[in-house]
């Protein structure tokens, strides 16, 4: 009976276009386009950002504002408006927020790069826009700096190393000890549970709305109470469907985020990308669908349970959407940086998988740490399915 | 034969404080708990008809959910062919064909995936089922939307197929909440016919309806719920002197009107107390 009511529920999902959508193209194309897009647009952005010519004022002595502005115009991707002559900080600040200048170089009066102190010069930029295109600013002057730092080397009778010296006691070498798996598992390894566990909920959500508020809404729920099955018969077959349903949404998005990212690496070339796919192997994938399973059912048994609470399908969406934080809050903890599986977090539901799934990735997991996240998310399932057997038994839940 | 005896149910209030302070307080209102149907009895012989009649909020609607086994009696029983069933196993619910107005079918299977799923619910086997696809097509004249998903039927088709969907595991007995309510004409008439098909066939048949012209076209007996009670229950002649429509409706309407003063009255005396 169990398979049958199983299988008609599958086949009644596979006709619905929205389960359709959500399932399987969400997983698979929707999602890595939207992840693609996002990226592409995120650093295409930056790169125009990068790249785009910046106007500038200068203020500077008679003596030095031609020496400057000639050795900063056109270099860098610098351009220097000559004629515009703005007085005063208030008038600089009105131009750089119109965008009509980018930056303003002021010099102080009476500037001599012989005297025997460093000069205080102003730099007014838009910090919030800086995506590391004023560093290009330092770089035109450089050569300025090295002639001024070589003819004062000379004046006071210093050597080259002597003059390193003073400008850079120590030179500090950083030899880092993490592969580079760990460093990859470091910078994505908190996000990616996340993102899993975000898909995993999305991909119950729809197939639990369907098969009991959605049920109750079309009038099949009480076809189907009529017939004789055990109601503990019907809610295993409903939430399978939904369990399979969302632990095919993760397996999806799981396998096709690497195969997307090997793709993407390759084509664009992003080396990045493709040590980051090929960072996880086979056992690892098995290792996160495992972890993620116990939380997809669990996930599961609570969205049925409200599902059938619900006298409508938008009854039931209300429900759910403030109950998914419930998912993403500890689901988040993994993204903080410092925290670590153990002590107490062995045993916190989803937050132990978010921060096992983070060490899996950096390749540091001590496997025998998995049995305790497994079994407190195993144990979490099991309560929210057997409340939800009894929820389903109840006549006041089914007939509100 | 179908046999209610003193069939209870009651139900929890969500707010039982706002219910008590309720200007319009129902006297089947009392503590925490709404007492929905009160020792209703009934009974319908095989190869008959009866027509359960009351106003909305009579208890009609949960005298058979109870009877289809959907919901579970606070007391009493029902009797199927001399025999007692327990509501708690699927015994009852195999010898009932039950269809209300919300009872439906799956809208994205065809009628004839919708009648093997529910026929295999019931246990029965493909053959079984074959055969009685091919019966029921020709009683009920499904042939030309038999692999038409439900969502793309009109609504007499939907009728059509419910019906069959009702009665595909062969019920020993037939209970039908106001299966014509929101038909067109065309469609009425094929459940009226379907009903009486059913007499003709020797299997009890009990539906609750608005529609009084049904009651005198088809009954044989008769059931008045008021207030959670049967206050009649008996041949169709016995309730108005005649099976005439007028003496069915003045009757009817003289016991409706009786009972809501007298429900006012004993709602006012219990709102006192309170």
């Amino acid at each position: 009976m169990l398979k049958l009511i199983w299988l008609k529920e599958i086949k009644d999902l596979l006709r619905d276009r929205k389960t359709l959508w959500f399932v399987l193209l969400m997983p698979t194309l929707i999602m890595p386009a939207l992840m693609g897009g996002a990226l592409y647009l995120t650093s295409s952005g930056i790169l125009d950002k990068q790249n785009e010519t910046l106007d500038f004022q200068l203020v500077a002595p008679p003596a030095w504002r031609d020496t400057l502005g000639t050795l900063l115009d056109g270099h860098e991707g610098l351009r220097w408006q000559r004629e515009l002559s703005l007085e005063g900080e208030a008038q600089w600040r009105e131009a750089i927020e119109a965008e009509r200048l980018h930056f303003v170089l002021q010099v102080p009066d009476g500037f001599d790069p012989d005297q025997d102190h460093p000069s205080q010069w102003q730099l007014y930029y838009n910090q919030t826009e800086d995506f590391g295109q004023y560093d290009r600013i330092h770089k035109a002057l450089s050569p300025l700096y090295e002639q001024w730092r070589e003819e004062h080397r000379q004046r006071w009778g210093l050597t080259e190393s002597q003059s390193q010296m003073l400008t850079e006691p120590v030179s500090l070498t950083m030899v880092g000890t993490a592969d580079e798996r760990e460093a990859i598992g470091e910078r994505i390894g908190g996000l990616l549970p996340y993102l899993l566990l975000a898909l995993c909920l999305i991909g119950a959500m729809m197939p639990a709305l369907d098969v009991a508020a959605g049920e109750k809404e079309r009038g099949t729920l009480e076809t189907l109470l009529m017939a004789p099955v055990p109601r503990w018969q019907l809610v295993l077959a409903k939430f399978a469907v939904i369990g399979c349903a969302s632990m095919l949404v993760a397996t999806l998005s799981l396998l096709c985020g690497v195969i997307w990212l090997l793709l993407a690496g390759q084509v664009f070339a992003v080396s990045f990308l493709v040590t980051a796919a090929t960072t996880l192997g086979a056992f690892d994938i098995f290792l996160i669908l495992l972890l993620i399973l116990p939380i997809a059912f669990a996930m599961s048994a609570m969205l049925l349970a409200l599902s059938v609470y619900a006298r409508s399908y938008k009854e039931a969406q209300n429900y759910m959407s403030p109950v998914s934080f419930l998912i993403f809050l500890p689901a988040m903890v993994g993204m903080v940086p410092g925290m670590e599986l153990k002590g107490g977090w062995l045993w916190a539901p989803i937050v132990n998988v978010t921060l096992a799934i983070k060490e899996l990735i950096k390749g540091t997991i001590d496997y025998s740490l998995l049995w305790p996240v497994f079994t407190a998310n195993a144990l979490l399932a099991l309560i929210l399915l057997a409340f939800c057997t009894f929820w389903f038994s109840r006549e006041r839940v089914l007939f509100r | 034969m179908i046999e209610i005896e003193g069939l209870s149910k009651r139900f929890a209030l969500a707010d039982p404080k706002r219910a008590a302070q309720s200007q319009r307080r129902d006297p089947r209102q009392r503590g925490r708990h709404f007492y929905s149907v009160e020792s209703v009895s009934l009974s319908c012989p095989a190869g008959e008809v009866l027509g359960l009649i009351g106003p909305n909020g009579a208890g009609k609607t949960t005298t058979l959910r109870l009877l289809s086994g959907v919901l579970r009696p606070d007391a009493g029983r029902i009797v199927i062919d001399g025999e007692p069933l327990d509501t708690r196993d699927g015994e009852l619910r195999r010898r009932i064909g039950f269809l209300s107005a919300s009872t439906a079918l799956y809208e994205r299977l065809t009628v004839e995936e919708n009648l093997r799923y529910f026929g295999q619910l019931y246990g029965m086997t493909v053959q079984a089922l074959d055969e009685r696809i091919a019966l029921l097509q020709e009683q009920l004249a499904f042939s030309d939307f038999r692999h038409r998903r439900v969502m793309d039927l009109s609504s007499g088709m939907r009728q059509r197929a419910n019906i069959a969907r009702a009665v595909i595991h062969q019920p020993r007995a037939i209970v039908l909440d106001e299966p014509t309510t929101g038909l067109d004409i065309m469609a009425t008439e094929v459940v009226l016919q379907f009903i009486d098909q059913q007499r003709q066939s020797g299997v009890p048949v009990i539906f609750s309806t608005h529609h009084l012209e049904e009651i005198c076209l088809l009954c044989d007996r008769l059931a008045v719920m008021q207030l959670g009670r049967t206050v009649f229950n008996g041949p169709l002649e016995a309730y108005a002197g005649s099976r005439d429509l007028e003496p069915l409706r003045r009757t009817f309407m003289a016991q409706a009107l009786a009972s809501r003063e007298e429900s006012r009255e004993v709602g006012d005396a219990q709102a006192h107390l309170a």
